[in-house]
């Protein structure tokens, strides 16, 4: 440890990598990248989806003729609202799938390869 | 009392062989269970369908179950709320902690925090808020398993308390994180498959259009068209809010449900087990609607008393009756499947309580705090084994003391008001925020804990007494107030604490994003 003041003895001990190398890691291009895409994902995921569920609340609260519509005769908004809430989060989960097996698990694995073959020199 | 003595033996008998079955499978776990990750995280050997199918079971509670179909019963639209928000919760679990608490953590939240923060108070703090959630919810989820046994198997109310009690420990005593975990999946298929043939009994009544049993509700109803609406059970615009973000949030703070993401042996693996929970969850939900609505059709105003308080009821009852009636064979038989189903989902999820209880004890508590983490593995485990058994007296005692009148309702608003306000601040925090601090954890942990706890009791459901009028908080749910303050807690205590060196937050970080030195499997 590089930074052994009190501060840091009174975290606990983890094995693993050591503050230098840490640094490294996160000056790869590899992690910088990963965390980018990270950040763009997860903002636009979470925007559309938070969008999404703030109109549901919005209009449960204050929209009950809205949401008492009739779009069909068993089928108000509300009830599509609602079962389009929960297809929102499947969209979610699959979108984030698709991203982290094309490009966030390569880029992780790419920073992990590093740091290993630095801790193999 | 809706079952004749016949249905309640018929119910037992059901009853009898999910418990052989569990008890199959806590032999069978026992012998795996060797050391500490094997008792707490199922030597992370659980797949990432077999976990998502865990956290489903240990996630769809009776409340979920029972609770959902009777509000829609009563209340129509707005019964259906809760569900959806509850299923909208695992985006922010799956955004902001799957991969990043296998990664980061070993066995339980408080690993996550006490790896950057100052480790004693850190674990403390997050000790303290899992014994609260985990507490809330094993007392309600035992008082539900008490008065259902009492309702639909005829056993009196203590007597059911103490066999959940005694079943839970077993599972967990003798089968830890493998016995809980098969249990759970176990539940899942047992609970699906009921709510299937439940669901496709009321679209056989409908020539198979789920519209149509929408459709027909209103007319079954003294609320009319407004059934179809919100605004029937939530009286305020505010208390819709609040719940909603309760359950959106709250998910995200439920410890028993975060430790199973140490279950699994890698990032990837945590990342799946969310796509199968929200897959098997948002289906159940979207059955569960049609099961509430069939209700109605089914049940009409005439069966309103008998479904009882919340209408928890409901769906034993409706099972009865498309099954031909009281009385006759298949609605019997359908009667003591479903009972039989909604008691092994209790025991599934008291028992992946009592784990993350133990573990909060025993590894964050005692290995961890007051022994500085000088205990062996053996001394952890002995303790996580007396922490599971006192856990488990404790609530007993306390359900049978509250008895089966007591408003689960309100135990259950308060699991999710202070898993939202205590935990999840402080656990994001902790994994994003660069500045953040242990003064920041500790004084968010406590603002959110007391915030939520004060402003319940202050609330229509307990203060002055239940359902009263005069009530210092109009809130039911206090989530839109103490979610807020939790944050503000984290920020303020941040800003007055000392700021710490941030190395082990940047290695936390390179662990959450890349999994270099996370547990292995």
């Amino acid at each position: 440890m590089a930074v052994g003041d009190a501060q840091t003895t009174q975290r606990e001990q983890a094995p693993g990598t050591g503050v230098d190398a840490i640094h490294d890691v996160i000056g790869s291009d590899a992690y910088q990248r990963l965390v980018a895409r990270r950040r763009r994902f997860t903002a636009l995921a979470a925007g559309l989806f938070y969008a999404l569920l703030g109109a549901f609340t919005v209009l449960v609260a204050w929209g009950h003729d809205v949401m008492a519509t009739r779009i069909t005769s068993g089928l108000t908004v509300g009830y599509l609202a609602a079962v389009l809430v929960i297809i929102g989060v499947w969209a979610v989960v699959w979108a984030y799938s698709r991203t982290s097996i094309r490009v966030l698990d390569p880029l992780a694995a790419e920073a992990r390869r590093a740091e290993q073959e630095r801790q193999a020199r | 009392m809706i079952a004749a003595s016949t249905a309640h033996g018929l119910t037992l008998g059901v009853f009898a062989v999910i418990l052989a079955i569990t008890l199959a499978i806590t032999w069978w776990a026992a012998r795996r269970t060797r050391d500490a990750s094997g008792f707490w995280a199922a030597n992370r050997g659980i797949s990432g369908a077999q976990n998502g199918l865990a956290i489903a079971g240990d996630y769809m509670s009776a409340a979920a179950f029972l609770g959902t179909v009777g509000l829609i019963y009563l209340f129509g639209f707005d019964g259906f709320i809760t569900g959806v928000a509850a299923c909208a919760s695992f985006v922010a679990v799956l955004l902001l902690l799957a991969e990043r608490m296998r990664n980061a953590g070993k066995y339980t939240m408080a690993d996550v925090m006490a790896f950057r923060l100052n480790a004693r108070p850190a674990r403390t703090a997050a000790a303290i808020g899992t014994l609260f959630v985990v507490g809330f919810y094993l007392v309600a989820q035992m008082i539900a398993a008490g008065a259902l046994f009492e309702a639909l198997a005829g056993i009196t109310f203590p007597v059911a308390v103490v066999v959940t009690g005694l079943f839970m420990l077993v599972y967990v005593l003798f089968g830890g994180m493998i016995a809980t975990t098969w249990v759970q999946i176990v539940k899942a298929v047992l609970l699906m498959a009921g709510v299937v043939v439940l669901t496709v009994l009321v679209l056989h009544r409908v020539s198979w259009n789920p519209l149509e049993v929408m459709a027909q509700a209103p007319e079954h109803t003294d609320a009319g068209e407004a059934f179809l609406a919100p605004g029937q059970f939530f009286g305020t615009p505010q208390d819709s809010v609040s719940t909603i973000v309760a359950f959106a949030l709250g998910t995200a703070g439920l410890p028993h449900i975060l430790m199973r993401f140490f279950t699994v042996p890698d990032g990837r693996a945590a990342r799946r087990s969310v796509g199968w929970a929200v897959a098997v969850i948002g289906c159940f939900y979207l059955l569960v609607s049609i099961i509430g609505f069939g209700a109605r059709d089914v049940l009409g105003t005439a069966g309103e008393k008998a479904a009882g308080t919340g209408g928890n009821l409901a769906a034993p009852l409706l099972a009865q009756n498309l099954g031909g009636g009281a009385g006759t064979f298949g609605g019997d038989v359908l009667l003591a499947t479903i009972s039989a189903v909604a008691f092994a989902t209790i025991l599934a999820v008291v028992a992946g309580l009592v784990m993350a209880a133990s573990g909060a004890l025993a590894h964050d508590v005692y290995s961890n705090v007051i022994r500085r983490g000088d205990a062996s593995e053996r001394d952890e485990l002995r303790v996580a084994r007396i922490g599971a058994v006192s856990v488990a007296i404790v609530a007993m005692v306390l359900a049978i003391l509250a008895g089966k009148g007591f408003n689960i309702q309100f135990l259950v608003s308060l699991t999710f008001a202070v898993a939202a306000s205590a935990n999840f601040p402080s656990l994001w925090l902790t994994l994003t925020w660069r500045r953040f601090n242990t003064t920041g954890a500790v004084v968010g942990v406590g603002v959110g804990l007391v915030s939520s706890l004060v402003l319940i009791v202050l609330s229509p459901t307990v203060w002055p007494g239940p359902d009263s009028e005069g009530s210092p908080v109009a809130l039911v749910n206090p989530a839109l107030i103490s979610v807020p303050l939790g944050f503000l807690g984290c920020w303020v205590g941040t800003m007055l604490g000392r700021a710490e060196a941030d190395d082990r937050y940047l290695e936390l970080r390179v662990r959450a994003d890349t999994g270099l030195g996370a547990e292995q499997a």
